[in-house]
C-alpha cells in the first residue's frame, strides 16, 4: 500500500496508518487544509490502489466500476473510512469496539476523537418528523464527451490562473489533483487491458476496447462506441444515472451511421450491455428519453426507440419518456407494448408542463430546460448542472392532521374553522421543516465536499464552489409529501361529521381514532363506505385542489440555503410510504394505526370504483403544475383491456387527456399472474385491481372464485 | 312494454371507461329490460324491466338492518341463510342504503336523460382525444323508446358520438326515429335457424333480420356481433347463415364473432336468476375463435 502524497503527516494520520486505516489517514494527513482538498487526496489514493474490474470479454467496460474505498475501510471490520467520492464509511458499532479494545492510551484517545468527528460528519440535524432522503445527480456527460478529461484539465489550469485569493487557489489545486488522478486511473485501466492482450491475441472485443479507450474519455470522443465508454467510465465515477442518453449520444451514432461504422443492431447490443451494467448494480437509477433539445426540436430518434424497447427488458434504470404533442406514433406504440406486457418502463411524462414550470418558476434558462432529466425515482433535475436533494424531508401530512385533530376538533364549531386551523398548522410546520432542511444543507456543505461531483457538475468549477456548497448552476430540494390522499379523504370525513351527515359525533370520532376503530365496527364500516378520492367527485376534487395547492404554495414560499435554490414539492412516496405510516395512528379516512400511507396521487386501495377515467380526472384536480418535484400517478391495468386493435390508441388517448388536464406523469403497472394470485389470497389488498371480464372490465374482487381462477388462467396464457 | 316513470328511464349501470362497447373510450349506459331471454346472457340483471335487489352473500354480515328497514318483508333470515322474497320487493332501495356490509345492491334506478347525460359527459375530454363517446346498451335500449330518443337526441345535439347496442328486437318505427342520431349500431345476430332462435332466446329472428335490412338500406353504419356458444350455435349452417347476411348486406362494417365467455356468471347468483339457464361444458379459447373466423371467411369468400 502506497502512502498518501504528503510527507509530513498529522498525528491522526500516523495513528490511523498504524492500524491500516489508510483512506482516513490520508484524509487527516493535513488538518489545516479545507475538507475538499483533503477529500481529493483520498480520491487520488484510492484511484491509485483500487482493484480494477476484471475484463470479462464485455464491450462496455468497466461495468460496475471499482470498489469505492480501500479494502481496509471495510465497514464490517473497523468501519472507518472515506470513499473516493468524499463520502464517509462509518460503522459506529465496529469503530467503538475497535477503539475500546486498543491498549495504547494515546492511540485510543486519538481514535476516539476521530470517531467523534465522523459522528459529527454523518449526523443529520433534522428531527425524525421530517427526516428522509438522499442525493441525486446526473453528471455532465455531454461535456465529458466533447472536452475529454484533458479538456477539463486545461480548463481548470486556465481557471486557476485567474483564481482570486487563497481559497480559490486551493480549490483549483484540489480539482487539478482530482482530474489528474482520474486521468491516471484511465491510463492504469488501459495498461491493465494491454497486459491482458499479451495473452489474448485473438480478441477483437479487447482490441476495440483498447483502441477506443486510447482516445476517450481522456480525449474527446469521436465515435459512438468511444462516447458510450466515456459515459460508462464517468458514470462509474459518479452516480450511474445516465440521464438523457438518447440526446447526447445521438450525434455520435448519426455520424458513425453516415460513415458506415455502426449498424443499428450493433448499437442495440452495446446499449443493452450498458443498461444491464446499471441493472446489475441494483439501487434506484433513472434514464430519461425523448423530449426537446436546445433548439426546441424533438429528440425522437433511432436510439430513443431502441432504448424504450430495452427499458422493457430491465428493472433498472427506471425510465421516463418525455412526451411532446408531436411524439411519433411509432414511439407511442413501442412504449405501449412495454406497458401492456407488464414492464413498468417507461413512465410517461408531460414534458411541456415541466419546461414551462422550470422556466417560469425556478429560473432555469430556456437552453437549460433541454437538459431536463430525472434521478432516482423521478426527482427533477437539469442534467450536469444540478444538485437535487431527494427529499431530505418527508412531509408527513397525516401526522400533522392528527395533531390538528387533537388540538381543534372538539372545540371548533364548523368545518371551515377546523380547516383554517389545520392550514395554520401546515404553515407553521412547513416553515419549521424548511429551516431544518436548510440547516442540514449547511451541514452537508461543511462536511461533504464531494470532489468528483464538483468536477462533473456545472458551474462548480467556474464558481470555485463545491457541489454540496451551492456551486451547481441549479439547486433543488424535492419535498416529498406523504399521505396526501389519506388527508384528503380524512378531511372529507371530518366535513361530513361537522355537517352531521354521519351518525358519528366528534367525540366519538376522536375515541375511534384513539382506539384504532376497535369496538366501533358499525361506524368503521360507515367511514369506509364514504365516497373517497379517485372517483371524480366534485366535492372531493375541490378539496384535493385546495389542500394540495395550499401545501405546494407554502413549501414554495421558502428558498434553499444551498445556492439560494428552490424547494420543489412532490408526491412520490417511493417505498417509504410504508415506513412513514408506521408511527401514525389511525386516520379519519379509515386507515388503521401503523398501516402504510397513501402512495402517489392514486386512489387508496379499496376506495376506487369508477374506473380509470374517473381516477385521472380526480388526479388532474390536483394543481400539479405547481409541484415540479413530480406528482407520481401509479395506475394498474390489465394488459388484456388494451389488447384489441384500438388498444394502443385508447391508452394513448388516456395519457394525452390526462396531460391536457394538467397531469404530469403516469406509470403503469399491468396486471400479471403473480399479482392476481396474490389478490386471490389477500383480496382486501387488491380491491382496486381492474381486469377484463366478459365484454367489460371489472374489479377482480367482484368475481366469484371460479371466475377468478379463469382470469388467472387467461392472463397466464397471454404471458406466453 | 312497461310505462316509464315521469319521463325517466330505468337503467342498471353507467359504466365509464368502456373500451369494448364500440370504438375508442366510451361510457356505456345500460338500459334495463329486454324482450329476449338468451340462455347465455352475460348481463342477466338487464332482462327484467323492474329494479332488482342483488346480494353478495360473502359480504353480508347478518346485521339484520335490511330486514328492519324493509316494509315489505322481503329479507328473511333462516337456517338456510339470508333469503330474499323477490316477488314482494318494490325496488325502493331502502334496504340497500341501510346495508352496512355493502352486500346489497340494486340493479335498476330511474334517471332523467339529463342526469344520465351529465354523468356521460364527465369523460368528454377523453372522447375528444380518442374519438369515443356514449354507447347505449342493455338489456335492450329500444325497449324504452321515449327515453332512448330523448337521450340520443340530447347527446347528438352536443356532438357526442353515439353507439347503440341492440338485439334488433323492436318495432321498425323506433329504428326510424333513432337512425338520425346513431353513429354506429352494434347489432346482435344470434341464430340462423328460427326454431332454435326461439328456443335459445324466446323470440323469432324474423323481425330482427328485417330490421337489420331496414336500417342498412337506410344508410346506418352497422357492426354485426355474433355470440358463438359451443354446443349451441357453433354449427356450420349458422356460420353459413351469417355469411349469407354478410354477402347480402355488403355495407355491413364488420362481422365480429364473440366466443362465449362464462365470466358474467356470478351475476346469476347475486340476483338469483335461474342458474340452469345454461350448462356449458366447453369454454372457447383463442384457438376456437380462429377456427370459427376462418370457417366464416371461407363461407363468405366461397360464394363470391
Ligand atoms: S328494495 Fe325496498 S322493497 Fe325491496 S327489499 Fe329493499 S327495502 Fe324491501
Ligand atoms: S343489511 Fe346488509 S349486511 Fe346487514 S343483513 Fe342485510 S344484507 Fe347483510
Amino acid at each position: 500500500m502506497k502512502e498518501g502524497t504528503v510527507e509530513k503527516q498529522s498525528t491522526e494520520a500516523k495513528v490511523l496508518a498504524k492500524y491500516g486505516l489508510h483512506s482516513l489517514s490520508c484524509f487527516y494527513s493535513n488538518k489545516n487544509e479545507p475538507l475538499l482538498r483533503r477529500a481529493t487526496r483520498v480520491s487520488k489514493l484510492i484511484f491509485e490502489n483500487t482493484i480494477l474490474p476484471v475484463y470479462q470479454e464485455k464491450r462496455v467496460y468497466p461495468g460496475a466500476g471499482w470498489y469505492p474505498a480501500l479494502p481496509t475501510d471495510d465497514p464490517k471490520k473497523i468501519g472507518m473510512g472515506v470513499s473516493y467520492t468524499g463520502h464517509y464509511r462509518f460503522n459506529p458499532v465496529t469503530a467503538w469496539k475497535f477503539a475500546n479494545e486498543l491498549d495504547d492510551e494515546f492511540d485510543k484517545h486519538i481514535i476516539t476523537r476521530i470517531i467523534n468527528d465522523l459522528t459529527v460528519f454523518t449526523s443529520v440535524p433534522c428531527t425524525m418528523r421530517y427526516r428522509h432522503g438522499g442525493v441525486h445527480k446526473v453528471s455532465n456527460y455531454q461535456r465529458v464527451l466533447a472536452e475529454g478529461f484533458e479538456g477539463y484539465k486545461k480548463r481548470i489550469i486556465r481557471l486557476k490562473k485567474k483564481a482570486k485569493g487563497l481559497e480559490q487557489d486551493v480549490f483549483y489545486e484540489a480539482m487539478l489533483e482530482c482530474i489528474d488522478s482520474i486521468i491516471a486511473l484511465c491510463r492504469r485501466l488501459l495498461g491493465y487491458l494491454k497486459k491482458i492482450k499479451l495473452h489474448k491475441q485473438d480478441d477483437p472485443i479487447l482490441d476495440n476496447l483498447i483502441k477506443a479507450l486510447e482516445q476517450s474519455p481522456v480525449k474527446p470522443a469521436r465515435t459512438f462506441y468511444q462516447a458510450l465508454l466515456a459515459t460508462q467510465f464517468t458514470m462509474c465515477l459518479t452516480s450511474f444515472e445516465p440521464g438523457r442518453i438518447d440526446k447526447y449520444l445521438y450525434p455520435y451514432f448519426k455520424k458513425d451511421c453516415e460513415e458506415g461504422r455502426i449498424s443499428i443492431h450493433e448499437a442495440d447490443q452495446l446499449l443493452e450491455e450498458f443498461l444491464s451494467n446499471i441493472n446489475n448494480l441494483g439501487g434506484v437509477k433513472h434514464m430519461t428519453l425523448g423530449g426537446t433539445d436546445e433548439n426546441g426540436r424533438p429528440v425522437y430518434n433511432e436510439l430513443t426507440s431502441l432504448l424504450i424497447k430495452l427499458s422493457g427488458k430491465i428493472k433498472q434504470p427506471n425510465t421516463s419518456l418525455l412526451v411532446r404533442k408531436d411524439m411519433p406514433d411509432k414511439l407511442w406504440d413501442i412504449a405501449m407494448e412495454n406497458l401492456k406486457n407488464g414492464r413498468g418502463n417507461p413512465a410517461i411524462i408531460n414534458e411541456e408542463l415541466y419546461l414551462k414550470g422550470l422556466k417560469e418558476t425556478v429560473g432555469v434558462t430556456n437552453e437549460d430546460t433541454a437538459d431536463l432529466a430525472f434521478g432516482g425515482c423521478t426527482e427533477t433535475l437539469i442534467q450536469g448542472k444540478t444538485m437535487t436533494d431527494s427529499t431530505w424531508t418527508a412531509y408527513n401530512l397525516p401526522d400533522i392532521l392528527n395533531q390538528s385533530i387533537n388540538n381543534y376538533f372538539i372545540h371548533l364549531k364548523s368545518f371551515s374553522e377546523f380547516y383554517k386551523s389545520f392550514k395554520n398548522d401546515i404553515r407553521l410546520t412547513v416553515k419549521e421543516m424548511t429551516s431544518q432542511i436548510n440547516l442540514w444543507q449547511h451541514h452537508f456543505a461543511l462536511y461533504f465536499p464531494l470532489p468528483i461531483n464538483t468536477l462533473f457538475t456545472d458551474d462548480c468549477l467556474e464558481r470555485a464552489i463545491g457541489f454540496s456548497a451551492g456551486g451547481c448552476r441549479y439547486n433543488f430540494d424535492i419535498v416529498d409529501i406523504f399521505g396526501a390522499i389519506n388527508v384528503i379523504n380524512s378531511l372529507h370525513t371530518i366535513k361530513l361529521i361537522f355537517d352531521n351527515k354521519l351518525n358519528i359525533s366528534r367525540p366519538q370520532l376522536l375515541k375511534m381514532l384513539n382506539d384504532n376503530f376497535r369496538n366501533f365496527d358499525k361506524e368503521y364500516i360507515q367511514i369506509k363506505q364514504i365516497n373517497k378520492y379517485g372517483n371524480d367527485n366534485d366535492e372531493i376534487n375541490n378539496l384535493a385542489k385546495d389542500l394540495l395547492g395550499f401545501v405546494f404554495d407554502e413549501i414554495k414560499k421558502y428558498r434553499c440555503w444551498r445556492g439560494n435554490g428552490y424547494f420543489l414539492p412532490a408526491v412520490i412516496g417511493w417505498t417509504s410510504y410504508i415506513r412513514q405510516g408506521k408511527h401514525v395512528e389511525a386516520t379519519p379516512d379509515g386507515r388503521l394505526k401503523a398501516e402504510p400511507l397513501s402512495d402517489s396521487i392514486g386512489a387508496v386501495s379499496e376506495t376506487e370504483s369508477k374506473g380509470l377515467t374517473a381516477l385521472l380526472l380526480s388526479a388532474a384536480s390536483i394543481p400539479q403544475a405547481s409541484a415540479l418535484g413530480t406528482c407520481i400517478l401509479n395506475i394498474r391495468i390489465d394488459g388484456g383491456a388494451f389488447a384489441g386493435p384500438d388498444g394502443n390508441s385508447n391508452l394513448k388517448a388516456l395519457f394525452k387527456t390526462y396531460f391536457e388536464l394538467g397531469g404530469q406523469q403516469i406509470q403503469v403497472n399491468a396486471v400479471d399472474t403473480k399479482m392476481l394470485e396474490a389478490a386471490l389470497k389477500e383480496p382486501k389488498k387488491y380491491t382496486d385491481l381492474v381486469v377484463r371480464v366478459a365484454g367489460f372490465t371489472d374489479y377482480f374482487i367482484n368475481q366469484n372464485d371460479k371466475i377468478k381462477a379463469e382470469i388467472i388462467l387467461r392472463t397466464a396464457h397471454k404471458a406466453n | 312494454m312497461f310505462s316509464q316513470k315521469e319521463n325517466k328511464g330505468l337503467i342498471f349501470d353507467i359504466q365509464r371507461f368502456c373500451v369494448h362497447d364500440g370504438p375508442d373510450i366510451r361510457t356505456t349506459v345500460f338500459f334495463k329490460g329486454c324482450p329476449l331471454n338468451c340462455l347465455w346472457c352475460h348481463n342477466p340483471e338487464g332482462i327484467s324491466p323492474r329494479p332488482e335487489i342483488g346480494l353478495k352473500n360473502n359480504l353480508c354480515i347478518g346485521c339484520g338492518n335490511c330486514q328492519r328497514t324493509c316494509a315489505n318483508k322481503v329479507h328473511n333470515f333462516t337456517d338456510a341463510g339470508h333469503l330474499i322474497d323477490r316477488k314482494n320487493c318494490i325496488g325502493c332501495g331502502a334496504c340497500v342504503k341501510s346495508c352496512i356490509g355493502k352486500a346489497l345492491s340494486i340493479a335498476g334506478k330511474y334517471v332523467s336523460a339529463d342526469d344520465a347525460l351529465k354523468e356521460v359527459l364527465r369523460d368528454i375530454t377523453f372522447y375528444k382525444n380518442s374519438g369515443g363517446g356514449m354507447t347505449v346498451s342493455g338489456g335492450e335500449p329500444l325497449f324504452q323508446p321515449a327515453f332512448l330518443v330523448e337521450l340520443l337526441q340530447k347527446a347528438k345535439s352536443i356532438g357526442l358520438n353515439c353507439c347503440v347496442e341492440t338485439s334488433g328486437m323492436a318495432e321498425q318505427k323506433i329504428f326510424t326515429e333513432i337512425l338520425q342520431y346513431v353513429d354506429l349500431f352494434l347489432y346482435d345476430f344470434k341464430e340462423t335457424n328460427d326454431v332454435l332462435h326461439k328456443k335459445y332466446t324466446g323470440v323469432s329472428n324474423k323481425k330482427i333480420i328485417e330490421n337489420l335490412r331496414y336500417i342498412i338500406s337506410n344508410g346506418a353504419r352497422v357492426r354485426l356481433r355474433c355470440p358463438i356458444i359451443p354446443g349451441f350455435n357453433d354449427r356450420d349452417d349458422h356460420f353459413q347463415g351469417i355469411a349469407e347476411i354478410r354477402r347480402e348486406l355488403n355495407s355491413l362494417e364488420e362481422v365480429e364473432l364473440l366466443p362465449y365467455n362464462p365470466l358474467g356468471l356470478n351475476k346469476y347468483e347475486r340476483f338469483e336468476i335461474n342458474l340452469n339457464h345454461l350448462e356449458i361444458s366447453k369454454i372457447p379459447d383463442g384457438n376456437n375463435k380462429k377456427i370459427w373466423t376462418e370457417k366464416l371467411n371461407n363461407y363468405i369468400g366461397g360464394a363470391s
